[in-house]
């Protein structure tokens, strides 16, 4: 997700109402957000990742910043929202094998390819999920939502150095994972 | 997400109790794929798997991760906006309408750059890991034999963009080959008679492989193709399609839930 040099005029228009504006900035957002969501709270993803968006929408006005700063907020706010979710829904029985069989079939010419795209980031996430819940967290933050080691840091109330050892203990326990599964090049 | 702080001590020692057959990977080579370094060597070898995870991770957006724009689009117009700040935007729109389209299609280059499954398979250049974990995943082909690029650029930071299909060294189409005849193709009929969701897939395919937006017709241009009728067209003024139609119905229900408005944004840093 990177909107790059356009953000601040993207950004300026979005909050002056311009729709077309935000949609660029939803369309390069939630992707990502949807993504770490279904790490992190994987019963209510898609729940959680709207109601992010409706804290972003009612705080837009009020957001100052550059790009970092934007997706630190957006991550924030999910990673909020995801806790909130959590004592709410934590009596409800998860159903983490739902979404597999509710996946999307498109009509198009090229559905193998879109197919495959999809249960390979589908398969990828499902990976991560595996990790101990604060390496999953912390790697899905580096590297979906591309944010730094000392924005990730101030994120989950770590340390830096903690966040950074449990980045490469996720990222190798991937390796070993994919290894395993036969990818070996 | 109540079970967030687990302590690290919980974890098995990984260190301690590596297979035989993985070799432990080193802190600079991990934090290498996190800055898309190209790490070359035994270490190199040794994340192409990891890698391969990262750029699935990272892929471009599926169509089912754009569905709920409607009803976010609501949510934007319902906003308390006082009227005075609305119609300066209005008027405004339509000098935004073509960097609003440029932003997206920024956007979706450097999302695509890395993970791009679909232009890869227009192209049958996946690069090796990705095509490697869709075969072992979900019974994909497996790559040719060969097929050894260099570490992809899993992280995605604003100033860098990712530039991995136009680097010589990395894996992706062939400029003067059939894939890159495929993507033009595709997109012109796309274009032609494609909905916007086709146009916005076959474009930042096309993007992703030319390396920018702003080189697809340069690219385009020197595919000598048939179906290819407008070589050195300039890339359209609107190529992700009009954004404000969302391309599929919202996957998820309104929820009551009232947020609560962030007492401050992030101070920059």
């Amino acid at each position: 997700m990177v909107i790059g040099e356009d953000f601040p005029a993207v950004l300026a228009a979005a909050q002056r109402g311009d729709e077309d504006a935000f949609t660029v900035l939803w369309r390069d957002g939630n992707p990502a957000l949807l993504r770490y969501l279904k790490v992190v709270a994987p019963a209510s993803a898609e729940d959680v990742t709207a109601e992010t968006w409706v804290t972003v929408v009612r705080g837009l006005d009020r957001f100052r910043g550059g790009e970092d700063a934007w997706r630190a907020w957006l991550f924030t706010t999910a990673r909020r929202r995801a806790v909130d979710a959590g004592r709410r829904r934590s009596r409800r029985p998860e159903s983490p094998a739902a979404e597999v069989g509710d996946g999307h079939w498109p009509a198009a010419a090229d559905a193998a390819e879109v197919v495959l795209e999809n249960l390979a980031t589908r398969a990828a996430i499902a990976a991560v999920a595996s990790l101990p819940p604060l390496q999953a967290d912390v790697v899905m933050l580096r590297v979906v939502a591309g944010l730094d080691t000392e924005t990730v840091a101030r994120l989950v109330g770590r340390s830096p150095g903690a966040v950074r050892v449990a980045v490469h203990r996720g990222l190798r326990r991937l390796a070993r994972i994919m290894t395993e599964a036969g990818v070996t090049r | 997400m109540s079970g967030r702080d687990v302590p690290d001590a919980d974890m098995p020692n990984i260190a301690g109790s590596p297979r035989a057959d993985v070799p432990e990977l080193p802190d600079g080579a991990l934090d290498a794929l996190l800055t898309g370094d190209l790490v070359t060597g035994e270490a190199g070898a040794g994340l192409r798997p990891a890698a391969a995870l990262l750029a699935a991770l990272t892929a471009a957006p599926h169509d089912d991760e754009l569905a709920g724009h409607a009803r976010v689009l609501a949510e934007f117009r319902r906003r308390g906006l006082p009227v005075r700040a609305r119609r300066p935007a209005r008027r405004r729109r339509r000098s935004l309408t073509s960097l609003t389209a440029r932003a997206a299609a920024a956007a979706a280059v450097a999302a695509t750059a890395l993970g791009g499954v679909a232009a890869a398979a227009y192209t049958g250049a996946l690069p090796a890991p990705a095509q490697q974990f869709a075969h072992g995943v979900i019974g994909a082909p497996s790559p040719p034999p060969g097929d050894r690029p260099g570490a992809p650029q899993p992280s995605h930071r604003p100033g860098a963009p990712q530039a991995t299909p136009a680097r010589p060294d990395a894996a992706g189409p062939d400029a003067a080959g059939p894939a890159a005849s495929g993507l033009c193709t595709a997109y012109a009929h796309a274009k032609a008679h494609g909905t916007a969701s086709q146009k916005a897939v076959a474009f930042r395919n096309l993007a992703a492989a030319a390396g920018g937006a702003a080189k697809i017709a340069a690219y385009c241009a020197a595919v000598p193709h048939p179906g290819n009728s407008q070589p050195g067209q300039p890339a359209p003024a609107r190529p992700a399609g009009h954004p404000s139609h969302p391309t599929g119905k919202p996957s998820s229900h309104p929820t009551p839930h009232q947020g609560r408005r962030p007492s401050s944004a992030p101070a920059t840093h």
